[in-house]
């Protein structure tokens, strides 16, 4: 009986954290998309000598909500030969990745949904399922420029996904554990990307850039050569729901950057979450920065890339990495 | 050099007398009225001499139909008109398709809007009319198309084809800056072919011209390319003065080469951005629209409007040059000048932009004669053919320039030709501010009814794109009989089938941006 | 039991995440207007008339650069196991091991290298 208590207890509390987290995180993810579409259109903005958004609310701040009541008012289109039930399960599942990550990502000491101790296989894990939503949209829509840009968006992934694990890797290694926050309190004595790990760092904020699909990388939905790729068919909400699971995803790979080689929440003065915060922020507008700055890359040429330099120079870390380790 | 022709022409064929022509007159050295039986003969030995086909087209003289084919040399000046005439009823003509490439597209268009059937031709179908016609429109008489023309002018259907990926660029697609279409048969990331398909944007401006004055017709010509209009606007002012005998007065002369560079510069500024953009770098788009606004503004105030201009007449200029106009300008080439540097940090140096351009959709120097691209398509490949230089027009021979060229006719090469002429388009319009003479803008005594003598015209001169060129036959009436625009795009785009094929449809879409087509002026 | 608790987050959050964006299509679906004309739901095609079916023989390009991706995504996973355990002595061998790893998975990619993978040519038609 005192078992079967303690068993009540437990799953009390954690059902109480579980529904705190998710109301946590619904509103991240929101607020985050929120706020980089407006940023996004600011930055751009500014760095083509425009001014952005300016019209609704102080400084275009309210444009946001006006995009996203606009997106709501639009009419579902579905194309009459689409593959029905794939075309429908596309943006349902596009979102499956980006919310699960969000779990073992620790904003503060204690904020943190649920320190899974295999965090990093989590993330990973799911972060090659929003491949699968871009392939089943590309497929369902019954269209060539779909198709074609659902097939790049497949190698590209394969194509990164493992300079992505071997960047990421070292870092395990260092801090001998699977856990984020494992790895961010490690980072006290010193930030990874300091500390043996800055090639780590850059392959993995490459690798990330041509996960989330951004420019140079943008090949899936290259406008000039597939008029918009994979979500060309899709229209109103559901263009919104690619549309912010893409912004979620630049969030989460920013915060993975973030809790492997920055330090996470660790800093000075401020509350961790604000560091946390911070040093994500700064590296999305790093990745906005790459894509009003740099033309596309070619299909072969990014395949390449991958496999002739970053592949190498990450295996000869991990291996200067476990040198380093043994001495 | 024309005397050489003419004498090994003779030797060649003793039979057919070559005519020595007034070039002042006609735009035309030789005359050499050929038959249909020997104008392959004559075409390959124009191709063995390495003359490329500068234009061919027809005219209708209702007793017969008369091919005019001008040939025109590279490196000498040497412009060769053949003429084949063909009967009305039942009018033929053997292809030059497989000696000149360019002919190929050319003789599709003659079939459709002439009837003009050309035995050999492997691919007589619809070029612009492919929602179907009734009757061959620049005919003069009503000439119904018969049930087995309307057959072949249709046999292009992709779509019943069964096996191979096909693809649509355009009419409606983000990288064919306008309406072209292309079809392209796929194998995964590789394009197996592509067949561009015009005419979305078809406006029949030769056949509007045989139905108005020589005034009327003058917004036309900018209509045809929105991008360079005061260019197609001089080409056709100085084709009707030099048919008419028209001398427009100096000061004329240097504000038109004055305005004209200006722009050249604000249409290959836009291809600037816009080659980047197709390339996916969105930013320097907006930079160069910056930059272009400039020159815009300028020559708002001037000719009255920003983008579709005409302002050159018939001996002169609609009226002399805004008070301020010499200052903007000079602003504006300091302001250009600078900018330049910038240009060169943020995109000519960009790794992922040379990768993207070097070494993709290279043209050897063969592609120029074979298809008769111009403007800086074939000076990227080594070749200084600019027709400012080749036949001065305006003031061109008074002022000194550089013809920049490419070495290997490579995306790279079209990209920095152009970014160097525009540095050149500055110097010519400094050279030309300092030496603008006063005096009227206008000559007097221009007849409100233009009636130019009998006869026929072939004049060029160089567009931001290239050779562009107006051929007119006056019957002494107030209409044309006949006009004829060889537009620098379209013999541009005709290389692309063959370099595309094969490539990767990244690189292939980078070429197309690299040709800067403007599909107004290719459909006509 | 702690395993339960873990993946019990993984599937409500999954959940979640499935309702989430249901909600806002069919919020959607209620409020936005319908058109009715016959050319509103064609496929997209660039402005004309679709023909063909997306549906065909596909040529997948980079089909080896798939199989050796299957190959190395596997055998790099087994690292993050090893990860954890590599500190926790101090002998040179597990260095040596994974040296001999990394090298064989290094040969791989010489191989691929050596063998044209990694190289796209111009097609000669």
């Amino acid at each position: 009986m005192c078992d079967l208590a303690a068993i009540i207890n437990i799953i009390g509390k954690e059902t109480a954290r579980l529904i705190l987290g998710l109301i946590g995180v619904l509103i991240v993810v929101v607020v985050n998309a929120l706020v980089l579409t407006w940023v996004e259109r600011k930055v751009s903005g500014h760095m083509q000598k425009r001014i952005g958004p300016k019209e609704v609310g102080p400084y275009g701040l309210i444009q946001p909500f006006a995009d996203g009541l606009k997106l709501l008012g639009k009419e579902l289109l579905t194309p009459a030969n689409v593959d029905k039930p794939l075309y429908y399960l596309a943006p349902v599942i596009v979102f499956i990745p980006v919310l699960v990550s969000f779990i073992v990502i620790p904003f503060d000491g204690f904020l943190q949904v649920k320190d899974i101790n295999v965090g990093i296989l989590v993330i990973l894990a799911f972060s090659s399922l929003s491949v699968l939503s871009i392939l089943i949209a590309g497929w369902g829509s019954n269209n060539k420029y779909s198709l074609i840009g659902a097939t790049r968006s497949v190698a590209q992934n394969i194509a990164y996904e493992i300079p992505l694990l071997l960047s990421l890797l070292p870092v395990a290694f260092m801090a001998n554990s699977l856990s984020l926050r494992d790895i961010v309190e490690v980072q006290r004595q010193g930030w990874f990307v300091w500390r043996w790990q800055f090639f780590a760092f850059l392959i993995y904020f490459i690798a990330a850039t041509a996960e989330t699909n951004r420019t140079p990388f943008d090949l899936p939905e290259a406008e000039s050569e597939l008029v918009a790729g994979f979500h060309t068919e899709y229209s109103g909400m559901r263009f919104a729901l690619f549309f912010l699971a893409e912004y979620t995803n630049i969030f989460i790979a920013s915060a993975i950057a973030t809790t492997f080689f920055l330090g996470g929440y660790l800093g000075p003065v401020l509350p961790g979450i604000v560091w946390f915060f911070i040093k994500t922020y700064f590296l999305v507008f790093v990745i906005m920065w790459f894509r009003w700055t740099f033309p596309r890359v070619r299909f072969d040429q990014l395949l390449n890339f991958s496999w002739k330099i970053l592949i190498p120079v990450a295996f000869a870390n991990l291996i200067l990495t476990g040198g380093i380790l043994k001495l | 050099m024309v005397r050489e022709i003419s004498d090994r022409f003779k030797e060649k064929f003793p039979s057919i007398e070559p005519k020595e022509i007034p070039y002042e007159q006609r735009g035309y050295h030789l005359f050499i009225e050929a038959e249909k039986n020997n104008i392959v003969d004559i075409a390959g030995f124009f191709r063995n001499e390495g003359f490329y086909l500068a234009d061919l087209c027809c005219v209708d003289y209702v007793d017969y139909l008369e091919l005019v084919y001008f040939f025109n040399n590279h490196n000498k000046l040497c412009r060769i008109k053949v003429t084949v005439k063909t009967d009305p009823d039942k009018p033929s003509a053997p292809t030059i398709s497989h000696i000149y490439n360019m002919a190929h597209w050319y003789e599709r268009e003659i079939h459709e809007f002439f009837g003009v059937f050309f035995e050999g031709h492997p691919f007589m179908v619809y070029l612009f009319l492919h929602d179907g016609i009734d009757h061959y429109p620049l005919r003069k008489k009503n000439v119904p198309v018969p049930e087995w023309d309307r057959q072949i002018l249709n046999s292009f259907r992709p779509e019943e084809q069964e096996d191979g990926f096909f693809l649509n660029l355009g009419p409606q697609h983000p990288s064919t800056h306008g309406v072209l279409r292309v079809v392209v048969k796929m194998n995964g990331e590789y394009m197996l072919s592509a067949e561009p398909v015009l005419g979305y944007l078809h406006r029949m401006h030769e056949k509007m011209a045989e139905n108005r004055t020589y005034q009327q017709f003058l917004p036309n010509a900018a209509r045809m390319d929105y991008l360079g209009a005061l260019n197609f606007n001089l080409g056709y002012v100085a084709t009707v003065e030099k048919l008419c005998g028209i001398e427009a007065p100096e000061r004329a002369q240097y504000i038109r080469t004055i305005t004209c560079e200006l722009n050249r510069i604000s249409s290959h500024l836009l291809w600037f951005g816009a080659f980047v953009a197709d390339l996916g770098g969105l930013t320097p788009f907006l930079y160069t629209f910056d930059d272009r606004e400039n020159i815009l503004d300028i020559l708002e105030a001037t000719a009255g409007s920003r983008l579709t201009y005409s302002y050159f007449r018939f001996g002169g200029l609609y009226n002399d040059l805004d008070e301020n106009f010499v200052d903007a300008v000079k602003q504006f080439i300091t302001r250009l000048r600078s900018r330049f540097s910038m240009y060169e940090n943020l995109v000519t140096g960009n790794v992922i932009f040379i990768n993207r351009v070097k070494n993709i959709g290279v043209m050897d120097k063969g592609y120029p004669i074979r298809y008769g691209c111009s403007g800086p398509v074939i000076r990227s490949t080594g070749i200084p053919f600019d027709i400012r230089r080749h036949e001065p027009y305006a003031v061109y021979d008074r002022i000194d320039f550089r013809i920049p060229t490419g070495t290997t006719g490579d995306n790279m090469d079209r990209y920095l030709v152009r970014i160097q002429e525009m540095e050149i388009s500055l110097d010519i319009i400094e050279k030309a501010l300092k030496d603008l003479p006063a005096g009227p803008y206008k000559a007097e005594k221009i007849p409100k009814k233009l009636k130019p003598p009998k006869g026929d015209i072939y004049h060029t001169i160089e567009s931001p794109r290239g050779e562009l060129g107006v051929y007119i036959v006056s019957d002494e009436s107030d209409v044309p009989y006949r006009m004829r625009w060889r537009v620098p795009s379209y013999s541009n785009l005709m290389t692309f089938p063959e370099l595309a094929r094969g490539s990767l449809i990244a690189d292939a879409i980078a070429t197309l941006g690299s040709y800067d087509l403007v599909i107004p002026e290719i459909d006509r | 039991m702690e395993t339960i608790i873990e993946f019990s987050y993984v599937v409500v959050f999954a959940i979640v995440a499935i309702l989430f964006t249901i909600a806002p299509v069919i919020i959607s679906r209620l409020i936005a207007p319908r058109t009715i004309g016959d050319k509103t739901f064609t496929t997209y095609e660039c402005g004309i008339q679709p023909f063909g079916s997306a549906w065909t023989r596909h040529t997948i390009v980079y089909y080896t650069y798939a199989l050796i991706f299957i190959a190395f995504d596997v055998d790099i996973l087994y690292l993050f196991p090893v990860a954890l355990s590599y500190t926790k002595g101090s002998n040179i061998k597990e260095f040596y091991s994974l040296l001999a790893f990394v090298l064989i998975l290094v040969l791989a990619i010489i191989y691929a290298w050596g063998k044209g993978v990694f190289t796209w040519k111009r097609k000669n038609l």
